[in-house]
């Protein structure tokens, strides 16, 4: 199924830097929702994550004649992404509050239940357990995890995504599951006392 | 001392994190250490956790708005690509009106004239060197040099009445004696001149009675050099 989406993707960006705008409408409509859910797990704001799809495409378009097929259309996508939403992260002034070190009370309070997550229907619903999560996670520690954990691609993508090493995604994925862990173990405690 | 040495590996827990060996590794240790099983257990409550997380997707409210909204934005930033002609004219008007621009195109416009002046006098100056030869030079007698097809191709390569008339009654010949000598360099001089009356009378550089004289004379001496080539006198 993913190849037969890749040939496919690949087709219509063929056709795309021919000029043909439909291929590239196309492409929008079957990508769009990749680059939505990365830019709102990344930037829990959904109006911003809607931005982050235009800025992304508009660009993808500009330098669609750069992207080489030998890398995995979304592969790309995702870099772009990536780097839209951390100049947005560091434009707006957020990245204090991820590398926050007080209110642990606040942390655990944030993390939510698992029965929320059963109920959870909404975009802002599931933006506040996103946020409960990763929200506290050093820059590096919340990409690496957001990528592997949330969006489910593997360590070799996320590195190329990243520009990381293998190793070094590996190292971040260890700190920030462990510093979930403790949170939900805290919280968990919290629920029991 | 252990469990700090396997707090990594446990961490990753998911598929492709771990090579064969370190997940044997960790196995190992986990069989004879409860601290590490409990933890381990906890992660993979973790595990569950995110992995249900994971299961819901973010979704755009309206996905064909968006896909319209992105359309919209590459066609305005590809509008100033086309714009009416008068539009660009007027863009092109304004762009050379920049002081900076004007001096640098008069520039090149004294530079095109000194060119072609420079060629015009190269050419003249030619045609003179090539009288002379000629008249010094006995008729050669030397076998064909260049082919008839590259000759006959820059013969038809040039579509001056002037040249295909005065090289046409030897068409025939050419054909029927298979080696004719023309002197290519001759031909090639002739077609450069052929072109380059087309420029002196668009610009006005010249009379067109005297560019045809001129184009008259080469094509007199061309043919001269095809009689040669054929034992004429």
């Amino acid at each position: 199924m993913r190849q037969v989406q890749d040939q496919l993707v690949q087709d219509l960006i063929r056709e795309a830097k021919a000029g043909n705008p439909y291929a590239f409408e196309k492409l929008v409509q079957l990508q769009q929702t990749y680059v939505f859910s990365l830019a709102i797990r990344l930037l829990y704001d959904k109006e911003e994550a809607k931005d982050i799809v235009q800025e992304c495409f508009v660009r993808v378009w500009r330098h669609l004649h750069k992207y080489d097929p030998a890398v995995r259309f979304t592969t790309w996508l995702y870099r772009i992404t990536v780097n839209l939403c951390l100049d947005r992260l560091r434009a707006r002034g957020r990245q204090p509050l991820m590398f926050s070190t007080s209110g642990n009370d606040e942390r655990v309070r944030r993390i939510p239940e698992q029965h929320s997550l059963e109920q959870a229907h909404t975009n802002q619903e599931l933006v506040e357990i996103i946020m409960g999560l990763t929200a506290y996670l050093p820059e590096k520690q919340k990409l690496v995890f957001t990528l592997r954990d949330l969006q489910d691609l593997s360590v070799d993508e996320v590195a190329e995504i990243t520009g990381f090493s293998r190793e070094s995604v590996k190292t971040n994925l260890h700190y920030a599951r462990r510093t979930i862990r403790s949170l939900l173990d805290r919280h968990y405690d919290i629920q029991r006392a | 001392m252990d469990c700090e040495r396997f707090d990594k590996t446990l961490h990753l827990y998911r598929r492709g994190e771990l090579s064969d060996h370190e997940a044997a590794e960790l196995a190992e240790h986990v069989r004879t250490c409860r601290r590490c099983a409990e933890t381990q257990e906890k992660l993979r409550e973790l595990d569950r956790y995110v992995e249900s997380v994971r299961g819901i997707s973010p979704m755009l409210d309206e996905p064909e708005e968006s896909t319209a909204r992105v359309m919209a934005r590459i066609r305005a930033a590809e509008a100033p690509a086309r714009k009416s002609p008068k539009e660009m004219i007027d863009r092109l008007m304004e762009y050379f009106l920049k002081p900076g621009i004007r001096y640098a195109s008069a520039a090149v416009v004294v530079f095109a004239v000194a060119s072609f002046s420079l060629q015009y006098f190269t050419i003249l100056q030619s045609i003179g060197t090539l009288e002379q030869r000629m008249a010094a030079t006995p008729a050669p007698r030397a076998k064909p040099t260049v082919s008839y097809a590259i000759e006959t191709e820059a013969i038809r390569s040039t579509t001056d009445r002037h040249l295909l008339r005065t090289l046409e009654p030897y068409q025939d010949q050419v054909q029927s004696d298979g080696a004719v000598i023309v002197e290519l360099r001759t031909l090639r001089f002739l077609a450069t001149l052929v072109d380059a009356r087309a420029s002196f009378l668009a610009r006005g550089y010249m009379d067109r009675d005297r560019v045809d004289a001129l184009i008259r004379e080469v094509a007199k001496n061309t043919r001269t050099l095809i009689r040669f080539a054929n034992g004429g006198d």
